[in-house]
C-alpha cells in the first residue's frame, strides 16, 4: 500500500533567523525536495528612488549608505562616481586612492559578514565571532575617518569629505599585517572540513549559461566560471593602476562561491597594500569647482565662497541635461545608478540597479532539485542584503 | 526693412528690424547672461556689462565660403567686448558669447561688486533669490576683492524709509530700481546719487525719506537684498514658502500675482508670471495682504451677541418666511456691494429668485448699466481688451485720473508714451492736476459739474461741417458753453482734431455715467469721431473690483432697480427685510437711505470684516470667507474671468464661503430652483450702422448757499479700495489718514495749513479729518477720499449729483 | 580517517581558549570614540555666551529627513537670531550635513555623547534650551 503524497506549499517567512533580512520564500516541497520556489521581496522597501527625486544630489549620499548597509563605503563611492560622470569631473588622485582604500576595506568587511553568517547558518558558530572580531578593526578604522560605525556618509561629489586622520596609515598597516593569519584560520576551520564540504559541494548549481542569462554579478557570477569584474573591465577611481587577480571557480556550486570570496579577500589585501604604499599627496576634494562647496575657512571669510555655498545648498548645482548609467563592483555584485538629469539640482529620476535583487531572482533555478536544508546554504552563498534589494 | 541674418555661436539666426543681439539670442533659445536687463523696461539700461559679446567681422570673400556651423571659435578679427543688450546686429557677422576672455571679463566685473558687501548671506532675506549669489555660482567665483570684515567701509542703510529698506552696502548699482520707477511707473523717485565721499548710492531724488506710490516694483526687481520689504523682513526664507498663483481683487484691473504662504499665513506677494500687468502691482495688491487677519468677523451674531452659524441661519429663515407671509415676497430687498466676488453676486441673485423678490440692487453698478443700455441702442457695445489700449491712437480720459482708480491703465498709458512703435496721444479731461500731466497730454481742465457742456463742445467741434447734428437739441451758444466749462477754445479744437485722427479708447468714471445725459453724450461723441465700431472702446472706470461682474448679473435680471427707486420704495415702507452682501453698507448707500434701513424689521449682513458699526432693529451677521480663504472669481474691465485662489484656511469653521452660507439658508426653503439666466456679454460682430441718440440740453442749477459755499467730492485714492483695505499694514503705512484736500489759495483765505484738524459740514451732518493743502485744485473744491476707515465722506451727501455743498472749519492745531 | 580536517579546526579554537578575550565589557568598560564621531547635537555659543546661530536656514534645508525646524526672531539690535530651534533626534540620520553646511559653526555634533536613550519618543525632540546643554555628557532633555 502506498501513501499518496502531494506537493506542499510552505512559507519560509519574512521573520526567519537565516534569511539574512526579511526574505519570504514560498517553497513547493515534494517531501524534502524542492520542486519550485519563489522569493517574495519588498519587505524593506523604503522608497529611495522616489525620495531621490526630491533631494539635491549630495543630499542623497546618506541614503546610499543605507542601501547595502554592510558595505556602505562602496555604495557611497558608486553613487558619487555616477554623479561625477554626469558632471564630467574627476576627483583628485588622493581622493581616488582613499576611495579605493575604503572600498577594499569595505569589501573585506562585507565578505567577513558573509562568511560569519553563512557559516553560522550552516552550523559553524565559531567562525561568526572570529570574523566579527576582524570586522571590528575595520570598523574602528572607518570610525576614525568618517565619524560613524556603519553609515559613513564619507564620499562627496568631487572627492571625499575629510582627509585621513593621524595614525590611520599605521592602524591600517597593522591590520594588513595580521589579516593573512586570520584568513588562514578561517580556511583551517572550514575549507577542508568534511561537514562543510558535504553541505556545500554540489548544492545550488548555477551553470555558466544560466548565470549569464539571469544577469547575476559579483562573486555569484565568478563562482560560475565567468571571469568578469568591473574593476578590470571598466576601471574607475584608478583601479587600472593596481595589480590584482580575479578569482573564478568552475564548480558553479555553493562551495565554489565560497572559495571565490575567500580569495577575493586576499586580493583585496593586495590592493590595499599597493594603495597604502603609493598614496599620493594633495587635496581630497575639488576646489574652485561649480559643483562643490568651498572649504569651511573660505565660507567663513570670503563673500563669494559663502554665496556659492548658499546657492549650492539651496538650489543645487546646474547639471547637464543627460541620462547616464554608471556601475561599480560592490562586494555583492554590480551596483549601478541610472540618473536622468534635467538640469536642476535634483535628479528627475534615479534608478538603482541593486545586485542583490538580481541575484535573488536566480535563486529558484539554483534551488530546483535540492533539499530544504540546502535553501539556507544557497541563501548564504548568494549573500544578499535587503536594504539594497528592496531599496 | 528686411530681416538681418547673422550668426550667434555658429548658429544662423535672423533679427527683425530694431532688435538687439540679446533679444535675438533670447528668441532663439541661446543663453547670454544679463543682470540689469529686464523685459519689463521699454529700453535696456546697459549698466552691468555682463551681457558682453564679441563680434567677429569676416572679410567679404570668406563669408561666402563659410557655412553656418563651420568654425567653433573666433578666428577672424574680433571687436572688443560689446554689451549685447544695446548692440544691433550687422548682416553676416559672427557673434561669440562665451569665449575664455569673455568669461574672465564677466567674472572680473562680478568680483568688484562685493566691495562693501558684508558677510551676511545667512541673514539676508534675498538668499535663495539673489542674482549675485547665482552669478557667483554661474561664473564660478570663489574669491572676490580682499575684504577686512572688521573694518569694512560702510555705505548708508536707509532705515528711516517707510516700507522699503534700502541697504546700499548690498547694492550692485545695476539701476534696475531707478529704471522701473521712472520708465514703467512714471514716478522717478529713486536715482543713483553721488555722495560727498565720492561713492555712488541709490537714494531718493530729493534726499528726503522715500515718499512714493509704494508699489513694490523696486523691491521686486532688485536683484540682491539691497531693497527689501520691511513688512517681510526676517519672516521667512525664500525657499520655504508655497507660491499660490492668484489675482488681486482691489480694483477691476485683475492683475495676476503670487501669494507666498507659509504655515497658513500670507507672508508676502511676488509676481514673476507672464500676464498683462507685466509683473507690476500697486500698493494694495503688493502690501494689503495682511488685512486678511485684521478686524475680521469671526463668528455669527444676533444683535451683537455671538452665536452659532446654524442658529442664525435658522432664525433668518424663520424671519424671512414670516415677512413673506405677512407682507409678500416684494418686501425683501437684496443689496450687494459691487466689490464682492461673482460668487456673492450670483448667490444674491439666486436668493432673490428663490424668495421671489423684484428688488436686487448693486449700487455703483448703475453707471455701467446705463452706459450699456445706451451702447446697445447706438450699436457700439462690444468686448474690450487691454491690447487695444496699447494700439489706440487716442486715449481720452474724462472725469477720473486713472492713476488712483485703476493703476493698471496708468501703467499702460505711461508705456504707450515710451514705446517707439506707437505713440498715441492722451487727452486728459479732469478738474484737477494729476500724475499723467507729466506726459504733456491735451489737458481739458473743466469746472466741476460742467461735464455735459464739455462733451457738447467736443461734439460740436467734431461735427463741424457734418450734415446731421439734429440729434442734439436746444444747445446754447458755444461761447456760453465755453464760459461754463472754463476751457479754452484752442484746447477744444486740439482735442477734437486728435479724436478724429484714429482709433479711440474712452475711459470715463462710472460716477459720471450715473448722471443724466452723460452716457448718451459719450456715445454720440464716439460716433461723430468718424470711427467704425471696432476702433472705439469704452472703459468704465471704477474703484470697485467687480463692476463688470455686477453688469453681467444684472443685465439679464429683471430685478434690478436703481438707488432713486430704492430710496423711494424704502420711504414708502415697502421693504421689511434687507439682505446685504458686503462689509460696510454706509459706504455704498447715502445717509438718506441708510437712515431708513435702521427702522427695518430685519437686516442680515454677510460680511468678512468688522467695519463701521451699522445696526437695524434686528441685525443678523453671518461671517463669510475673504478672497484669500476661498476660490473666488471676478470679472475685470475686459470682462475676462479672473480667479483669486484660496491661499490660507479660514480662522475657524464658522467662516464659510458665501455660496455655502446661502446654500445652507436656501436648503431650508425646500424648493427646486431653475438655473440662473446670466447675460453672456456683447457679441463680437462689428455694427455697420451706428445710431446717434437724441439729447435735449438742460442747464443744471447750482444749489449752493452762503452756508455751504464749497463743493465736496469723493475722490479715489490708490492706497485704499474697499474700507477693509484700511486694515492692511502696507496701505496704512503708505498713507494713514484720509486727508481732506483743498487748494493753497483756499487754505490761505481760510487761514488753514496742512495737518490742521478740520470739520466738514453739510446739511446732512459733519465729519472730522486732517487737512492737506495741494496745488492744482480748483479753489472752491474739497476732496475727501473714500476707503479710509477714519472718515466716511458719503455720510455728508444728500443727492446723487456727484458733489455736495459743504463748509469747512478748523478744529484744533496741526501736529 | 583520523579526522585530520576536524583536528586542524579544533586546534584553532582550543588555541583561543588560552588567549585574552577581545570583548570590551560595556558598561563597566567604555571605549572612547574618535574625535570625528557624530553623536548628539549641540548649539555653539560665542565666548560671551551669545548663541551663534543666525538662522540662515541651511541646516534646515540640507537635512535629508527634515528634522530641524527653526523659527527666527529679531534681537534688540536688529540682527537675526534663531528664536526656536528644534531637532527631532529620534528621526535624525546622524549624517552630519547640518554641521558641514553651517557657515557659523553654530550646530555641532559631540563625539562622546551617545548615551541619551529615552523611554518616550517625544522626549527625543530637543528644543533650543536642551540643545544648549547637550554638549556636556550630563545635559539632556528636561521637559
Amino acid at each position: 500500500m502506498s501513501i499518496e503524497s502531494r506537493e506542499m506549499l510552505i512559507n519560509m517567512g519574512p521573520q526567519h533567523p537565516s534569511t539574512h533580512g526579511v526574505l519570504r520564500i514560498i517553497l513547493k516541497l515534494n517531501g524534502e525536495k524542492i520542486a519550485a520556489s519563489e522569493p517574495d521581496v519588498g519587505y524593506l522597501h523604503r522608497g529611495f528612488e522616489k525620495l531621490a527625486e526630491n533631494m539635491l544630489y549630495h543630499q542623497f549620499i546618506p541614503y546610499t549608505d543605507r542601501l547595502d548597509y554592510i558595505a556602505s563605503m562602496n555604495n557611497n563611492q558608486s553613487y558619487v562616481i555616477a554623479v561625477e560622470k554626469l558632471l564630467g569631473i574627476e576627483a583628485p588622485p588622493r581622493a581616488q586612492a582613499i576611495r579605493v582604500i575604503m572600498s577594499e576595506l569595505g569589501r573585506i568587511s562585507s565578505h567577513l559578514v558573509w562568511l560569519a553568517t553563512h557559516a553560522l547558518d550552516i552550523g559553524a558558530m565559531t567562525v561568526f565571532l572570529y570574523c566579527f572580531r576582524e570586522r571590528e578593526t575595520i570598523i574602528d578604522l572607518f570610525e576614525e575617518t568618517s565619524g560613524n560605525r556603519l553609515n559613513y556618509n564619507y564620499s562627496r561629489i568631487g572627492g571625499v569629505a575629510f582627509d585621513l586622520p593621524e595614525g590611520f596609515k599605521d592602524n591600517l598597516r597593522k591590520f594588513l599585517d595580521i589579516f593573512p593569519e586570520k584568513l588562514g584560520e578561517y580556511h583551517r576551520l572550514l575549507t577542508k572540513n568534511r561537514i562543510w564540504m558535504s553541505r556545500t559541494k554540489g548544492v545550488g548549481i548555477l551553470t555558466r549559461e544560466q548565470a549569464i542569462n539571469w544577469g547575476v554579478s559579483g562573486p555569484v557570477l565568478r563562482g560560475s566560471g565567468v571571469k568578469w569584474d568591473i574593476r578590470k573591465a571598466f576601471p574607475y577611481d584608478g583601479y587600472e593602476n593596481y595589480d590584482f587577480d580575479i578569482p573564478t571557480d568552475d564548480a558553479c556550486d555553493v562551495y565554489g562561491r565560497y572559495l571565490v570570496r575567500m580569495e577575493e579577500m586576499r586580493q583585496s589585501r593586495r590592493i590595499l597594500q599597493q594603495a597604502l604604499k603609493h598614496l599620493p599627496d594633495g587635496k581630497v576634494i575639488l576646489e574652485d569647482s561649480p559643483y562643490v562647496s568651498p572649504s569651511k575657512e573660505k565660507i567663513m571669510t570670503e563673500n563669494f565662497s559663502l554665496m556659492k555655498h548658499m546657492v549650492l545648498t539651496i538650489k543645487g548645482m546646474h547639471t547637464p541635461i543627460a541620462t547616464l548609467y554608471s556601475a561599480t563592483e560592490n562586494p555583492k555584485g554590480e551596483l549601478g545608478f541610472y540618473i536622468v538629469a534635467d538640469g536642476s539640482g535634483k535628479p528627475y529620476k534615479l534608478k538603482i540597479r541593486a545586485p542583490s535583487f538580481i541575484n535573488i531572482s536566480a535563486m529558484p533555478t539554483m534551488l530546483r532539485g535540492n533539499y530544504l536544508a540546502d535553501v539556507i546554504a544557497v541563501i548564504g552563498s548568494l549573500d544578499f542584503v535587503f536594504g539594497e534589494s528592496d531599496r | 526693412m528686411a530681416d538681418i541674418n547673422f550668426f550667434i555661436d555658429g548658429i544662423a539666426v535672423s533679427a527683425k528690424p530694431g532688435e538687439t543681439i540679446l533679444q535675438v539670442a533670447d528668441r532663439h533659445g541661446i543663453y547670454i547672461p544679463a543682470i540689469c536687463y529686464s523685459d519689463r523696461f521699454s529700453s535696456p539700461i546697459g549698466s552691468c556689462r555682463i551681457c558682453i559679446v564679441v563680434i567677429e567681422q569676416l572679410p567679404e570673400e570668406d563669408l561666402r565660403t563659410h557655412s553656418a556651423t563651420h568654425h567653433p571659435v573666433a578666428t577672424g578679427k574680433c571687436s572688443r567686448p560689446m554689451p549685447s543688450c544695446v548692440m544691433k546686429p550687422k548682416e553676416g557677422t559672427y557673434v561669440w558669447t562665451n569665449t575664455e576672455a569673455l568669461k574672465q571679463a564677466r567674472a572680473d566685473i562680478v568680483k568688484k561688486w562685493n566691495r562693501y558687501h558684508p558677510l551676511q548671506c545667512g541673514v539676508c532675506d534675498a538668499s535663495g533669490e539673489c542674482e549675485l549669489q547665482d552669478a557667483a555660482l554661474e561664473f564660478n567665483i570663489t574669491e572676490g576683492l580682499p575684504q577686512d570684515f572688521d573694518n569694512l567701509p560702510q555705505k548708508t542703510i536707509h532705515k528711516e524709509w517707510p516700507i522699503v529698506n534700502n541697504d546700499t552696502n548690498l547694492c550692485i548699482e545695476c539701476k534696475r530700481c531707478v529704471k522701473i520707477c521712472d520708465d514703467v511707473m512714471g514716478v522717478k523717485a529713486l536715482a543713483l546719487i553721488k555722495k560727498e565721499s565720492g561713492i555712488f548710492e541709490i537714494d531718493t531724488v530729493d534726499g528726503k525719506p522715500l515718499d512714493c506710490e509704494f508699489c513694490n516694483q523696486c523691491i521686486d526687481i532688485c536683484p540682491t537684498g539691497s531693497l527689501e520689504s520691511k513688512l517681510f523682513m526676517y519672516k521667512s526664507k525664500a525657499w520655504e514658502m508655497d507660491r499660490i498663483v492668484s489675482s488681486c481683487f482691489f480694483c477691476p484691473a485683475g492683475c495676476a500675482l503670487e501669494l507666498n504662504v507659509k504655515d497658513n499665513k500670507i507672508l508676502r506677494v511676488t509676481n514673476h508670471l507672464p500676464s498683462f500687468n507685466d509683473g507690476n502691482l500697486c500698493n494694495l495688491g503688493a502690501f494689503a495682504y495682511d488685512m486678511n487677519e485684521k478686524n475680521r468677523t469671526v463668528s455669527a451674531s444676533i444683535d451683537g451677541r455671538e452665536t452659532d452659524v446654524n442658529n442664525v441661519i435658522n432664525k433668518t429663515y424663520k424671519e424671512i418666511k414670516r415677512i413673506i407671509n405677512e407682507y409678500g415676497s416684494d418686501s425683501i430687498a437684496i443689496v450687494c456691494d459691487s466689490s464682492v466676488s461673482s460668487e456673492s453676486m450670483v448667490s444674491a441673485k439666486w436668493f432673490a429668485d428663490l424668495v421671489g423678490t423684484k428688488t436686487l440692487i448693486i449700487p455703483d453698478a448703475d453707471g455701467i448699466l446705463k452706459l450699456n443700455r445706451v451702447l446697445k441702442k447706438s450699436g457700439l457695445l462690444k468686448q474690450s481688451s487691454y491690447e487695444s489700449i496699447k494700439n489706440s491712437d487716442t486715449v481720452f480720459v474724462i472725469g477720473t485720473d486713472v492713476t488712483n482708480s485703476v493703476p493698471l491703465l496708468d501703467w499702460f498709458i505711461i508705456r504707450k508714451s515710451k514705446s517707439k512703435a506707437k505713440k498715441g496721444k492722451l487727452i486728459m479731461a479732469y478738474y484737477r492736476e494729476s500724475k499723467l500731466d507729466k506726459l504733456k497730454p491735451i489737458s481739458l481742465r473743466y469746472n466741476l459739474g460742467s461735464e455735459r457742456e464739455l462733451l457738447l463742445l467736443l461734439i460740436l467741434k467734431l461735427a463741424e461741417g457734418a450734415e446731421n447734428t439734429g440729434f442734439i437739441k436746444k444747445i446754447p451758444d458755444p461761447d456760453a458753453l465755453i464760459k461754463i466749462t472754463g476751457v479754452q477754445e484752442e484746447t477744444i479744437e486740439a482735442a477734437a482734431n486728435q479724436i478724429k485722427s484714429g482709433s479711440l479708447s474712452i475711459m470715463i468714471d462710472t460716477s459720471l455715467l450715473e448722471r443724466a445725459g452723460i452716457p448718451e453724450l459719450i456715445s454720440d461723441l464716439a460716433i461723430v469721431s468718424g470711427n467704425r465700431s471696432d476702433s472705439i472702446e469704452f472703459w468704465p472706470i471704477s474703484r470697485k473690483a467687480n463692476i463688470k461682474g455686477a453688469e453681467s448679473i444684472l443685465s439679464g435680471a429683471d430685478q434690478h432697480i436703481d438707488k432713486a427707486l430704492f430710496q423711494q420704495r424704502l420711504s414708502e415702507g415697502v421693504f421689511h427685510a434687507i439682505i446685504y452682501f458686503g462689509n460696510a453698507i454706509e459706504r455704498i448707500l447715502p445717509p438718506q437711505i441708510t437712515a431708513k434701513i435702521t427702522d427695518i424689521d430685519l437686516f442680515v449682513m454677510l460680511s468678512s470684516y468688522k467695519t463701521d458699526n451699522f445696526s437695524a432693529k434686528k441685525t443678523f451677521v453671518l461671517p463669510v470667507a475673504t478672497g484669500y480663504e476661498t476660490d473666488s472669481h471676478y470679472l475685470n474691465l475686459e470682462g475676462r474671468l479672473i480667479t483669486a485662489r484660496k491661499a490660507v484656511n479660514a480662522e475657524n469653521e464658522n467662516i464659510l464661503p458665501v455660496q455655502s452660507v446661502i446654500k445652507l439658508l436656501a436648503e431650508k426653503f425646500n424648493t427646486i430652483m431653475a438655473p440662473l439666466k446670466i447675460d453672456s456679454g456683447p457679441a463680437a460682430a462689428i455694427t455697420e450702422k451706428l445710431i446717434p441718440l437724441d439729447y435735449e440740453y438742460k442747464a443744471m442749477e447750482e444749489m449752493g448757499s452762503k452756508h455751504y459755499p464749497y463743493k465736496l467730492i469723493i475722490g479715489h485714492d490708490r492706497f485704499r479700495s474697499d474700507v477693509s483695505t484700511s486694515f492692511g499694514s502696507g496701505p496704512k503705512i503708505a498713507k494713514s489718514v484720509g486727508y481732506a484736500e483743498i487748494s493753497d489759495r483756499l487754505a490761505e483765505s481760510l487761514d488753514l495749513k496742512s495737518n490742521d484738524r478740520v470739520r466738514i459740514i453739510s446739511k446732512m451732518g459733519e465729519s472730522e479729518t486732517v487737512l492737506s493743502v495741494c496745488s492744482g485744485l480748483p479753489d472752491n473744491l474739497v476732496i475727501v477720499p473714500e476707503g479710509f476707515a477714519d472718515i466716511n465722506p458719503l455720510t455728508l451727501f444728500s443727492s446723487d449729483d456727484g458733489y455736495e455743498h459743504v463748509n469747512i472749519e478748523k478744529i484744533g492745531g496741526g501736529k | 580517517m583520523l579526522f585530520k580536517d576536524l583536528r586542524k579546526g579544533l586546534a584553532v579554537t582550543i588555541g583561543y581558549l588560552f588567549r585574552r578575550p577581545v570583548t570590551v565589557q560595556y558598561p563597566t568598560e567604555k571605549l572612547i570614540p574618535p574625535e570625528r564621531s557624530r553623536w548628539r547635537h549641540y548649539l555653539g555659543v560665542f565666548p560671551e555666551g551669545k548663541i551663534r546661530c543666525i538662522d540662515c536656514g541651511l541646516c534646515e534645508r540640507v537635512c535629508p529627513p527634515k528634522v530641524i525646524k527653526i523659527i527666527p526672531e529679531i534681537r534688540e539690535d536688529g540682527t537675526k537670531a534663531s528664536g526656536e530651534y528644534e531637532i527631532d533626534l529620534g528621526r535624525c540620520m546622524y549624517c552630519g550635513f547640518c554641521v558641514e553646511v553651517c557657515p557659523e559653526l553654530a550646530i555641532l555634533m559631540s563625539s562622546d555623547n551617545y548615551e541619551f536613550s529615552e523611554y518616550n519618543r517625544d522626549r527625543l525632540i530637543y528644543q533650543k534650551e536642551a540643545l544648549l546643554q547637550s554638549g556636556s555628557l550630563s545635559g539632556g532633555n528636561d521637559e
